[in-house]
């Protein structure tokens, strides 16, 4: 049977006013699967008692969510770029930031997509804006990958082993937007935190990340009980 | 069920939709996939296991059918998805905020924004397309 030609019409006319909207290239998608995450992080907080302000860089409340498109230092002074506090009761403060680089053992510096840090770091790191951030202060950590082409994801998740080696390897996620089975083997195998086919529209891998993330936050409180 | 050409066709459609929307890139990736092919492996036979018993591995073309699959995967992933996460991250720091933006670290400009205006404003056609590209699934797949 052939399709129904006014299928694709509509179609068309859909792409046509979504457009606009949709990320021009897949960097753009990439950022904003980033802030997906991220956002997930900081509801998977806030469900655990956290109380969430969102900052810039000048420490200042912030109206617009302002994001870095390319990774970069947590110190860099201009532009202002926005972090959310994450405040639980006793315990230290710590922010959840998008893109940054974060030292590893070895020194090298680490671009984190998502990464949850302590304050105190990060305060460190802004007065000193040579400075990364310290992987052991990273809380949470998360490899966020939208609609990676299939050949490259499997070389994804291998750099995501290395990372994991360089910065600690508790609490760090590899997060995918797709299904990919290669890499759910590969990291499974090398029996790493992961989620795969984490989208909107699959509300059972949204829900298992939070859960994921709300267990980080849960386990980061108990230590100061 | 659909037949080669018509998924072909459908694939060439779709694709100059795309171009012609802006969203080329989404055609890109699927054809660099396309053109890697499907990964797939073959057991040695009798004669090439004297020299090992390593399975081969190898890649097939993609049928049409497939490839039209990718692309609406791609579709699906770009645009609709990419809808939601907006969504999703207004909803979860508050409608107050008025526009969530990227830009780079040179004061270069703003490379991408959104708001809550244009999230709610794409939301219903999102899920609406949703509906369609699962109906052509659905039609790709009682055939296989």
């Amino acid at each position: 049977m052939a399709l129904n030609p006014a299928l694709l019409q509509e179609i068309q006319v859909l792409l046509h006013s979504c457009a606009s909207i949709s990320p021009s290239s897949s960097a753009a998608g990439a950022d904003i699967y980033e802030a997906y995450v991220w956002a997930v992080a900081i509801d998977a907080a806030s469900r655990v008692g956290a109380s969430v302000v969102y900052r810039n860089r000048q420490g200042q409340i912030t109206t617009n969510l302002f994001f870095r498109a390319s990774p970069g230092r947590i110190g860099a002074a201009s532009p202002a770029y926005t972090y959310a506090e994450l405040l639980f009761p006793d315990c230290p403060i710590l922010e959840a930031h998008i893109g940054i680089y974060v030292s590893g053992k070895s020194g090298v510096a680490h671009e984190c997509d998502v990464a949850v840090l302590h304050k105190e770091e990060a305060d460190r790191c802004r007065a000193d804006q040579t400075l990364n951030p310290r992987g052991s202060s990273v809380e949470l950590a998360a490899e966020c990958k939208f609609y990676p082409e299939s050949r490259a994801g499997i070389n994804l998740a291998r750099s995501f082993l290395g990372l994991v080696k360089d910065i600690q390897p508790y609490f760090r996620f590899f997060v995918c937007s797709r299904r990919a089975d290669r890499i759910k083997k590969l990291l499974h195998r090398h029996h790493q935190w992961y989620e795969l086919d984490v989208v909107p529209t699959n509300q059972t891998s949204q829900n298992r990340l939070r859960a994921l993330f709300e267990n980080t936050f849960v386990q980061f409180k108990a230590r100061y009980l | 069920m659909l037949q080669s050409d018509e998924a072909a066709d459908t694939y060439r459609t779709l694709a100059q939709t795309l171009s012609a929307e802006g969203l080329d890139w989404i055609v890109e990736q699927v054809s660099r996939e396309i053109a890697f092919g499907k990964l797939a492996s073959r057991q040695p036979d009798k004669e090439e296991r004297k020299l090992s018993r390593d399975l081969f591995s190898a890649t097939e073309e993609f049928t049409p059918q497939e490839r039209l699959l990718m692309l609406l995967e791609g579709i699906e992933q770009a645009v609709v998805e990419t809808a939601g996460m907006q969504r999703v991250v207004l909803s979860i720091v508050g409608a107050t905020k008025a526009q969530v933006l990227f830009g780079p670290p040179s004061p270069e400009g703003i490379e991408y924004r959104f708001g809550e205006r244009e999230a709610r404003a794409i939301g219903e056609n999102a899920e609406r397309l949703k509906t369609l590209l699962a109906e052509i699934r659905g039609e790709i797949l009682r055939g296989t």
